[in-house]
């Protein structure tokens, strides 16, 4: 008789539903010497190691199917290549929450929606910067017409050079972009890259006052929107 | 490449505390950035996660796209691995969460959504000896819902305890003892009406 076909005895013992890793050898010492001793007393359950050993043995026969790492292992080099020309400092990718794909990544189908979010990010900060020029150029005698505000209406720091490299994590809103930008007091001035980064600059320190980058990347990498946040060197 | 190593070895925990010695000098090396090691240990893994990921899927090519990102987590974040569980179940963990998140993405989950569902194995008849019974327990096993397929594939072929498999699954310990339970129950069910199906 088959005694893969004989799984589960009658026995509603806790020792049987342990039978598994028994057969396996995966209880620890406490729970082996009780199945042990529960084994030597019932007939079933011995029958039924026999059915778990049985079945052990087939699932780890050899497979039929072979998948050679080897294609996989090249995509995966190729990915990990590109991220390292990208930012040679040695890096820490947070993993993502919520079992998100790194943002980093190339290919999958998760692409399409990180580029139509990248590329609604550059488009709401360059009118932001357009109005913010706009706004320098043709000053009036009158002020921003009551309701209407943008980005640019608030008045902001004059920024320093592009300082900090971040990936926000999939499905960050603009609003939540904008959010982060204005409380670290950056702005975004280049990407996204191939690789989903973007340069952030952060407003010139007052005299004083402590390492604003230092402090950026602190926030930044307390944040769950953020996957990624590294200092520009 | 892996000829030598195609049949895993009885599980133990002997066994598995020697392999997860090993794997935790690869994942070192691997934080310091050092290829080989990750090589290694990405050619170990590549088999043990194709194999489970298509038994979750389906299709190897969806496997094959979970395999390089939970890869991916482990070259980035290898330096953060403290050592509280097993390297094997932190790894299982990320590609398990990563395959839910997939198919929930894709759709693929259709009939096996309901995963504790019980849905009774149709028996056909008697048990067949030799190469066919593999088929036979694979066919079988095809048609139990997702979890407790997935908890036949941790405990038996990939060797993990029970506490490992509820921390890889997020469930409670008992959970997947009732898993553990049902699969058994309708494999016992199905087996021999699959081998008797024609007779043989």
């Amino acid at each position: 008789m088959d005694r893969t076909v004989e799984a589960t005895s009658g026995c509603d013992s806790e020792a049987a539903r342990l039978l598994p890793w028994f057969a396996t050898g995966r209880l620890d010492a406490e729970d082996a010497t009780r199945v042990a001793a529960h084994l030597a007393e019932c007939v079933t359950c011995r029958d039924d190691l026999e059915a778990q050993r049985s079945l052990h043995g087939v699932l780890t026969a050899d497979d039929p199917i072979e998948y050679s790492p080897q294609p996989s292992w090249q995509k995966l080099m190729t990915r990990i290549d590109e991220l390292d020309r990208e930012l040679p400092v040695a890096t820490t990718v947070v993993e993502p929450r919520h079992g998100h794909a790194p943002a980093a990544t190339y290919g999958g189908r998760g692409n399409a929606t990180r580029w139509l979010v990248a590329a609604l990010v550059v488009q709401t900060f360059g009118l932001a910067l357009l109005g913010a020029l706009h706004w320098g150029r043709a000053p009036t005698d009158g002020e921003a017409p009551a309701g209407f505000r943008t980005l640019a209406s608030a008045p902001t720091a004059p920024a320093s050079a592009a300082a900090v490299r971040v990936v926000f994590a999939p499905g960050t809103n603009v609003e939540q972009v904008a959010a982060l930008l204005r409380d670290i007091d950056a702005r975004i001035v280049d990407g996204p890259s191939p690789a989903g980064t973007y340069a952030l600059a952060l407003a010139v320190p007052a005299a004083g006052e402590a390492d604003p980058v230092a402090m950026a990347i602190g926030r930044l990498r307390a944040d769950a929107r953020i996957v990624f946040a590294e200092p520009i060197r | 490449m892996e000829s030598q190593d195609r049949r895993l070895p009885p599980a133990s925990s002997a066994t598995a505390a020697n392999d997860d010695e090993a794997e935790r000098e690869l994942l070192r090396r691997t934080a310091e950035r050092d290829r080989d090691a990750f090589r290694a240990l990405y050619v170990t893994y590549h088999r043990r996660l194709a194999r489970f990921l298509v038994r979750m899927t389906r299709q190897y090519d969806v496997a094959e796209e979970i395999i390089n990102d939970t890869m991916w987590v482990v070259w980035q974040k290898a330096g953060e691995f403290r050592g509280a569980a097993r390297v094997s179940t932190w790894i299982m963990g990320i590609a398990y969460r990563r395959a839910l998140k997939t198919l929930r993405r894709a759709s693929l989950q259709t009939r096996w959504v309901s995963c504790d569902a019980e849905v009774e194995l149709t028996d056909h008849g008697a048990a067949v000896d030799g190469a066919e019974h593999r088929q036979l327990v694979e066919q079988a096993l095809a048609q139990l819902p997702l979890e407790q397929r997935l908890v036949l594939e941790l405990t038996f072929f990939l060797g993990h305890s029970c506490s490992e498999i509820a921390e890889i699954m997020e469930c409670p310990v008992n959970t997947v003892k009732t898993r553990m339970f049902h699969a058994r129950r309708k494999l016992r069910a199905a087996l021999p009406a699959l081998g008797g199906a024609d007779g043989g």
